[in-house]
């Protein structure tokens, strides 16, 4: 067992120190670097905070609308197995009008935004 | 930069008794070219007295499959002659004289930083004439016709999109992450081109191909001119257009009223290209090329990330471009049918 604080609650915190006591700090020139170090803190965090989840239940999303079994064991690998079979499927147009599949498709998108952009989300009224 | 040996060139092209190359500083610029502003003093010849102007040279290590300097010289003239607003190209030199590939032009003041244009009302003038203004160019470079200068230009073999949508299709194909909603935002493409039947390669027309906010200056009264020229070809009349009007290119604007780029409405942007171009395009039509360029720039963005993730050349800015393509496939998937934040679902 990890002691606490663990990796996303280090980001946290490090993050929030670097935002309100220095970058106030930092030149005008320096403070697009700085947002961008805070932005790539904040992405690391979310994931690590998520965890494998959403990952295992995007795998097991795929798997039944494919409705196949994927040769790889490791999590990384299956939904990348998955995926490349999915994106194929949608390319040949398996999806064009079936709402299950739309709705995955939704699904592991709507994901990776909310660990990459949930600003974007927040703007334009998605999630909060 | 060797300002002796630049001065002599000068001097030499333009017939001058003298030429003084005065305060000499960097501009921007990146690991490929250089920018010197500089003025030039120059006694007699065709250009008599002092010229403000930029040197663009490439950068001592540059490699680059990028335009060269002669191309893009090239471009500008052509781009130019055809009355675009872009820095007038003056002299194209090459490595004999200083050792590195360049050229001189005019030199034009003005700020480009989209964030910053699209809140400081004091730039730009009236915005609802630059944004006409904005289809005025997009129109006036579609004038440039073909030529052996221009040749080295890219000209697609097929319809400009399908063209597009193949070269994506092969990328990812050999890409190590798999993309099921640009996949769908391809077929979108691909199954509703809306001039496939009716269109004929003369309908090429010379696209800038990153036309957006950012990459045009502006001074207090208005336009001053149309930078960054490394992405263009021939394609379709209409991608200009949509490639300014795309979300993506508004930073942060909400609304129709500022859909081209952060600045105005659509409306205004075809009024002003429609008047030059000698066409009606309507709004609805630019929809497709909007699409396009939110499914364009997710692809260019995963190719900007991969040269991070690739470690060919470890960047936070490259890195960080990787994650701005989830909300672009979410955003795609939205505008192409696929939208289960509401109730219904969407339909395509």
């Amino acid at each position: 067992m990890r002691d606490r604080p663990q990796g996303h609650e280090l980001l946290a915190i490090a993050a929030k120190t670097f935002r309100e006591q220095l970058l106030p700090a930092l030149p005008e020139d320096r403070k697009y670097q700085a947002l961008m170090i805070l932005n790539a803190m904040s992405i690391a965090e979310r994931q690590q905070e998520m965890g494998e989840g959403p990952l295992n239940d995007e795998c097991d999303l795929l798997e039944v609308v494919l409705d196949t079994t994927p040769k790889a064991d490791e999590l990384h690998e299956r939904a990348a197995e998955l995926n490349r079979e999915f994106a194929r499927r949608v390319r040949d147009g398996a999806y064009d009008n079936d709402d299950t599949g739309r709705h995955v498709l939704w699904a592991v998108t709507l994901q990776k935004v909310r660990e990459s952009a949930p600003r974007y989300l927040k703007v334009e009224g998605i999630e909060d | 930069m060797d300002t002796v040996k630049l001065a002599e060139f000068l001097a030499a092209r333009t017939g001058a008794q003298s030429v003084l190359v005065e305060n000499t500083r960097k501009l921007s610029g990146g690991a490929i070219q250089e920018n010197w502003a500089a003025d030039l003093v120059i006694s007699g010849g065709s250009h008599d007295g002092t010229v403000a102007v930029v040197v663009r040279c490439d950068a001592p290590s540059g490699v680059s499959d990028s335009h060269s300097r002669a191309q893009e010289f090239a471009l500008l003239k052509a781009a130019f002659d055809a009355g675009v607003t872009v820095p007038e190209p003056l002299w194209l030199g090459d490595k004999s004289v200083f050792g590195r590939d360049f050229f001189v032009m005019r030199r034009v003041n003005g700020a480009a930083a989209g964030h910053r244009l699209v809140k400081d009302m004091s730039l730009g003038g009236d915005r609802a004439l630059l944004t006409q203004r904005l289809g005025e160019e997009i129109a006036k470079i579609q004038r440039v016709q073909p030529s052996a200068e221009l040749a080295f230009l890219e000209r697609p073999d097929v319809h400009p999109a399908l063209h597009f949508i193949a070269r994506s299709r092969a990328y990812l194909d050999n890409y190590h992450t798999p993309y099921p909603a640009l996949e769908w935002g391809l077929r979108w493409l691909e199954k509703h081109v809306p001039d496939r039947a009716s269109w004929t390669q003369d309908q090429l027309v010379l696209a800038h191909r990153d036309f957006r906010t950012g990459n045009y200056m502006v001074d207090a009264q208005g336009l001053t001119a149309v930078l960054d020229w490394e992405f263009a070809a021939w394609s379709h009349p209409l991608e200009d257009l949509g490639w300014l009007c795309a979300r993506c290119w508004r930073f942060g604007q909400q609304g129709d009223a500022k859909a081209a780029g952060g600045i105005g409405s659509r409306e205004d942007l075809l009024a002003g290209y429609n008047r030059i171009a000698g066409r009606s395009v309507s709004p609805a039509e630019l929809y497709y090329w909007e699409v396009f360029g939110e499914l364009r720039w997710a692809m260019i963005a995963i190719g900007q990330g991969e040269r991070h993730i690739s470690g060919r050349e470890p960047s936070l800015e490259l890195a960080l471009t990787s994650h701005i393509v989830p909300e672009l496939e979410l955003h795609i998937l939205r505008m192409t049918g696929i939208d289960f934040s509401k109730e219904d679902g969407g339909h395509a």
